[in-house]
């Protein structure tokens, strides 16, 4: 009987899927053999980096690996949105990884909740600490443990196009002159772009003005009068001196800047990877503002975290301290352009003579830190909405922020039962 | 003798030209896809709004297929690999499933017959979030997780009551005739099934395996949260990989996107002709 | 022959899904409370207890709740980056002061009394107050204490009463439908009672030896030091379990019967269909009802009951977008939606059907690509077609002399435009093939009969056409109102919900409440809610349905 092509594919197809499974089941399945051998413990690493800082970080590890002996680290390579839901999943249930890398402004929410953390205080030498920049340690403090080890911090920093901006402005009067000047709006340039509706690329202005979005103790304070002053400053460059154009996403602030239409931006290191090669540009700290205070973004810290489930927590640590040690930290930074923590670095003759990650490391001291307990999260939808209403509409930015207020503390209500 | 009535030519000139344009408006969004995939580095020009490439690389698609994972094996041909299995087998095991039970609960009446088909379609509307975190926990169980069957047993499983809805539908619209001549000819119920039945209803067929087909080859949820090596993603998880934090790598993104829709519109072009058979399923001559 | 079969007041799997959950959950929930409260309060405390070592947190004594724990914690000072540094004193008071343990100044860990339990290796101890208070603490070096993370593990016996139910239920339904007749139903109902009675009682009164069973298992399965325990099984397991298997099997009896007096009849229907439904309980019905029970608690685990049900649709009024406000978008949304998709859908079909048309294949190739690019990409490409400044709508409509429209900006309406024309275009191209495929089947000499009756080209399409399309797009249409009722891509990448959360759809309103407010409970009642507006929903499309069968002819 001859067997139609048709179902012979179909078998073969289902004999490739068991052989997947039994290859995946196989590791399992052979302890008493690598007891034996005294085969190296595997780490699983997760993170979301792509790239260039893909290619620094599997770099770093491949030293790793031949530097321990006993140590074997795994890299997966999960998409970014689907990141947080894997490692909540997964992890509670023995599925997950040794380690991950990922922002710290979930830390609240993993600790609190989800139980998926180590405290990592008692299991560091007490000096490992002082390598890095003060505030990216600090961020990874909840609650008085320590959760993480920085890798590299990330913030805000003014770039600007030497073509249409001669000199970067020190001032945020001089921010406003050179905009306007530098505005043309039948070429289709203007003067400050960026992703003007978030609240994350308005926090600088926000907190230049003296504005404090949410408190150590997790209370928002968004109706508060530098807030306001904040917005108010926001619409007159939107509106009166029509620098800032609307509706601006982070692919519009690349393409703009590209093409040559964008006289500044404001935009993190990760803007470095989207500008084209052969584009001038230069990167400046931002402005101060009044009274002595700086615009000053938020700083995020991209560290590494030890699962509580982890079944190899003291290879996991050494991982941990190996992959932020200072020649780690150099890979990373020359090769995977990363703002990284080690304050060594810096202090490199390589490094200095990189004037943009110097501007970056000179801006990270200027720097608000992104909270990272729970409540944060319903506050950056309300803010969005709040800009918009007040910077790009026309309600009263006094009654916007209120609103806001008003739901952000109804939201942390919800969240609280 | 088809319906070649006496069109007035413009009427016939109309359809055209309302057909073309209402096709060239409908793949005018995938044109700038195409275009962002062809235009190598400076993939995502925000102010230029011609469909039409100003620079054509295949940069990207060469970047996207050549993609190497940490270890240095190459992952779209695995993925690819992955995805081809997933979906073939979830679409031959979804469809031998709902084709028996369609037909069962098309020609024959029994007790739980209506609740049957209510649970079935019930079931649809189970909404995802809610059955995430429970079915990780069964897949785990039953040690289906990062496994390639445990995605086919899961897709085809969800696809189910789709299928058995569509073609009970289409069965019922084939009238029972036929297979009550076979029946007093003495043909048993399967033969009946397999020889007369599933002939007739081949359009059904192609159209519900080609939307099993579809579903599982898109699926990126369930694949991304179950699979733990980049070696067992299948292509959607990659797609995402190039959707970042702040940054959206737009021309792999839309490269590796238009690669993934390749298999799919493909097989929707070789299926046409089951749509087309023309066949009247009056085949009983003389009513 | 059909009535009598079918019409049966429960037919049993409806029954079974039913019924289930109706009888056997709120007996299982009551006679759990009944046997699990002394194992599972201290399992949760204990873990309170460790968390807050394991935080250094100090709580100030007026700040208290009433429970009946108080906890000083002696922090030492934190270092420059906030960390808890120096040794950390612990002492539990219970109840009026009388403190169980203490530490001294410098931090050793002196003898706890009481009954004690935990692992000498690590130095840890954990001890059982009293009824109700708990103290957990680890010696790490010779001065120091600091909290040990001891996961608490709740002990399984509350699974018990829903095991004897279904157990004996079954069991008894099983029973009777294959041996007795209908008369002897009171018969095996009595039966299954007494059997549940009896063996609920012995569980009572050996509740503690299955506890220690039970314990001893999850000790050794998870590498946990066992709490104490005490337990106790109340009547109230015994007659609960007693009064739901008898329920379950009297009602249960006569429909299973009848379905296996069916089953044995014509096996092969049943065989057909039974793969397809095994695999749809483990893996559709299992997790759903494992998802539902989410919705009956709060945030810690507690069970609240309907209150999180209470609180959606019976809203306090502080937010603006409530939920009935987000159903009747939800409502307009799937409307408009699935009629635009079936008009735009059928009209295409009934364009390409025409032989004389030549290219046709192309042309349907070509009005199917929305559905074959992922709609990932597409909805993000929509979203920047949308975009004030920079997007081909707009310039679209300067080219026609309208202004530029904010879309995406503050307005319900222009945000809940866009995504309508987005997921139109995404969903037409499903209704065009299901068309297509219907309007194959339809056979010519209808048409041709009514062309020599004299009917129009549009009476044509009105007697003929349509009433065949019928069958064909009517699941068609079902479905696409279930999958546009949940649609949750479209809505959550184009508008984001904008403009503040006022063209959310239920099933973004219920991700929002899951993902930024994390509030899980919350979230599954919201997600029950709207599983039960569908269901309401397909129960009266079916009734229009069966009352307008198929008519072939």
């Amino acid at each position: 009987m001859r067997v139609h092509p048709f179902w012979l594919c179909v078998f073969l197809c289902f004999v490739s899927a068991c052989k997947k499974t039994e290859e995946a089941k196989r590791p399992s399945s052979a302890p008493s053999e690598q007891v034996e051998k005294k085969e190296p413990v595997e780490i699983v690493l997760w993170h979301s980096y792509r790239e260039q800082e893909k290619a620094a970080l599997e770099k770093v590890v491949e030293s790793i690996n031949k530097r321990e002996e006993g140590i074997k680290v795994k890299l997966l390579a999960v998409p970014y949105d689907a990141f947080v839901d894997k490692v909540t999943i997964a992890t509670p249930r023995g599925q997950g990884p040794d380690l991950f890398i990922f922002a710290h402004n979930m830390i609240g929410d993993w600790v609190d909740r989800e139980h998926i953390l180590e405290p990592i205080t008692t299991r560091i030498p007490d000096d490992v600490l002082k390598r890095f920049i003060k505030d990216t340690v600090r961020a990874l403090v909840y609650k008085q443990n320590l959760y993480g080890l920085p890798l590299a911090f990330k913030s805000l920093a003014l770039f600007y196009d030497p073509d249409l901006v001669p000199r970067a402005p020190e001032t945020l009067d001089e921010l406003r002159a050179v905009a306007k000047k530098a505005t043309d709006k039948e070429k289709g340039i203007y003067g400050l772009v960026y992703e003007a509706s978030l609240l994350y690329f308005n926090a600088p202005f926000i907190h230049g003005f003296g504005g404090v979005i949410l408190d150590e103790m997790g209370r928002p304070h968004l109706d508060e009068k530098p807030v306001v002053d904040a917005l108010l400053f926001l619409r007159k460059l939107v509106k009166e001196d029509g620098v800032v154009p609307k509706g601006v996403t982070s692919a519009l602030v690349t393409s703009l800047f590209n093409e040559g239409k964008a006289a500044m931006v404001l935009s993190g290191p990760w803007f470095l990877g989207e500008i084209k090669e052969g584009k001038r540009f230069e990167v400046a700290m931002l402005p101060a503002a009044a009274q002595g205070r700086r615009l000053m973004p938020f700083l995020g810290s991209e560290a590494i975290f030890l699962s509580a489930y982890s079944k190899h927590k003291e290879e996991a640590i050494k991982v941990m301290l190996a992959l932020t040690d200072d020649e780690s930290a150099l890979i990373r930074l020359k090769i995977g352009r990363q703002t990284v923590a080690n304050e060594k670095v810096y202090s490199m003759p390589e490094v200095i003579s990189d004037k943009v990650i110097s501007v970056f490391r000179a801006q990270a001291s200027n720097t608000v830190l992104m909270p990272s307990r729970p409540e944060m999260q319903v506050v950056w939808q309300a803010m969005d909405m709040a800009i918009n209403q007040a910077v790009f509409g026309d309600v009263d930015p006094v009654l916007a922020l209120q609103n806001a207020q008003k739901k952000v503390l109804s939201d942390i209500e919800k969240m609280k039962k | 003798m088809n319906s070649n009535r006496a069109f007035p030519r413009w009427s016939l000139l109309l359809r055209y030209a309302f057909l073309t344009v209402v096709a060239f408006l409908t793949i005018l969004p995938v044109l700038w896809v195409i275009k962002i995939a062809l235009s190598g580095e400076n993939a995502f020009q925000g102010s230029d709004l011609s469909p039409i490439p100003s620079v054509l690389s295949l940069k990207n698609f060469y970047d996207v297929v050549l993609a190497k994972d940490a270890q240095g094996n190459w992952i779209f041909g695995r993925q690819l690999f992955n995805s081809l299995v997933v979906s073939a087998l979830t679409t031959v095991v979804g469809i031998s499933l709902a084709c028996t039970a369609a037909y069962a609960f098309s020609r024959f009446r029994f007790v739980g017959r209506r609740s049957l088909l209510m649970l079935f379609l019930i079931s649809q509307m189970f909404p995802g979030i809610l059955m995430m975190v429970p079915l990780y926990v069964i897949m785990q169980k039953t040690g289906l997780l990062d496994t390639l069957v445990g995605l086919v047993v899961v897709y085809s499983i969800t696809s189910l009551p789709f299928s058995v809805w569509m073609l009970k539908g289409y069965f019922d619209t084939i009238p029972k005739d036929l297979e009550e001549a076979a029946i007093i000819d003495g043909a048993s119920p399967i033969r009946v099934f397999t020889t007369i039945v599933l002939p007739l209803a081949m359009p059904a067929v192609a159209i519900t395996a080609l939307f099993s087909f579809m579903s599982a080859w898109n699926e990126f949820v369930l694949a991304y949260t179950f699979m733990s090596k980049e070696t067992s993603f299948t292509l959607p998880v990659t797609i995402r990989n190039y959707v970042g934090e702040h940054t959206v790598k737009w021309g792999l993104f839309a490269a590796s996107s238009l690669l993934v829709s390749i298999p799919v519109v493909s097989l929707f072009f070789a299926l046409q002709r089951y749509l087309v058979s023309g066949l009247t399923a009056g085949g009983v001559k003389g009513g | 022959m059909r009535r009598k079969e079918t019409g049966r007041a429960l037919d049993g799997a409806l029954g079974f899904f039913v019924l289930v959950p109706l009888v056997v959950v709120p007996a299982y929930f009551f006679a759990r409370s009944e046997i699990s409260r002394e194992v599972s309060r201290f399992d949760r405390w204990r873990a309170v207890a460790l968390g807050m070592l394991s935080e250094g947190r100090e709580v100030p004594l007026e700040h208290q709740e009433a429970l009946i724990y108080r906890f000083t914690v002696k922090s030492g000072e934190v270092d420059e980056f906030g960390i808890a540094k120096g040794f950390r004193v612990l002492a539990l008071d219970a109840l009026g002061g009388a403190t169980a343990v203490s530490g001294d100044e410098e931090g050793k860990l002196v003898e706890i009394a009481g009954l004690t339990r935990g692992d000498p290796q690590k130095d840890e101890k954990c001890v059982l107050l009293g009824e109700e208070h708990i103290l957990c603490a680890k010696k790490v070096d010779q001065t120091a204490v600091k909290g040990a993370k001891v996961r608490a593990t709740p002990i399984r016996l509350e699974f018990v009463p829903l095991f004897l139910v279904l157990l004996f239920g079954a069991g008894f339904v099983f029973v009777y439908s294959l041996f007795f007749d209908r008369g002897e139903k009171a018969f095996t109902t009595v039966l299954g009672a007494l059997c549940a009675f009896f063996c609920s009682l012995f569980i009572k009164a050996n509740a503690q030896k299955t506890l220690d069973l039970l314990i001893a298992l999850e000790t050794s399965l998870a590498d946990v030091p066992a709490p104490p325990h005490h337990v106790e099984v109340g009547f109230g397991f015994v007659f609960l379990v007693t009064i739901a298997t008898s329920c379950l099997v009297f009602f249960l009896a006569s429909p299973a019967k009848s379905f296996m007096q069916n089953m044995r009849q014509r096996p092969s229907i049943y065989a057909a269909i039974a793969p397809a439904l095994v695999g749809m309980l483990l893996l559709v019905f299992t997790p759903f009802f494992m998802g539902v029970y989410l919705a009956f608690l709060d945030n810690d685990g507690n069970f609240i009951g309907f209150r999180n049900f209470v609180e959606i649709l019976f809203p306090s009024g502080t937010s603006d977008t409530n939920f009935y406000f987000t159903l009747g978008v939800t409502v307009m949304w799937t409307v408009l939606n699935v009629s635009l998709h079936v008009v735009i859908g059928l009209f295409l079909a009934l364009l390409l059907q025409s032989e004389t048309l030549r290219g046709r294949s192309i042309y349907r190739v070509l009005l199917i690509v929305p559905w074959a690019v992922p709609n990932y990409i597409t909805a993000l490409i929509w979203k920047w077609i949308f975009n004030t400044q920079y997007g081909p709508a707009n310039a679209f409509l300067a080219l026609i002399g309208v202004g530029p429209v904010d879309w995406l900006g503050r307005s319900f309406w222009t945000n809940f435009v866009a995504n309508l024309v987005t997921n139109t275009w995404l969903g037409f191209p499903f209704m065009m093939v299901i068309s297509l495929g219907a309007l194959q089947s339809i056979p010519h000499e209808l048409y041709e009969a009514a062309k020599i009756d004299g009917a129009s080209r549009w009476a044509q399409f009105r007697h003929v056409t349509l009433p065949l399309l019928k069958p064909a797009l009517f699941p068609a249409i079902i479905l696409g109102t279930i999958w546009t009722f949940n649609m949750f891509n479209v809505v959550y990448l184009v508008s984001g919900g904008a403009p503040d959360n006022k063209t959310n759809i239920l099933i973004t309103e219920a991700y929002r409440l899951f993902r930024v407010l994390k509030n899980y409970g919350m979230a599954a009642a919201y997600s029950l809610i709207i599983f039960a507006i569908l269901l309401v929903y397909t129960t009266l499309t079916n009734r229009y349905t069966k009352a307008h069968e198929s008519i072939y002819e």
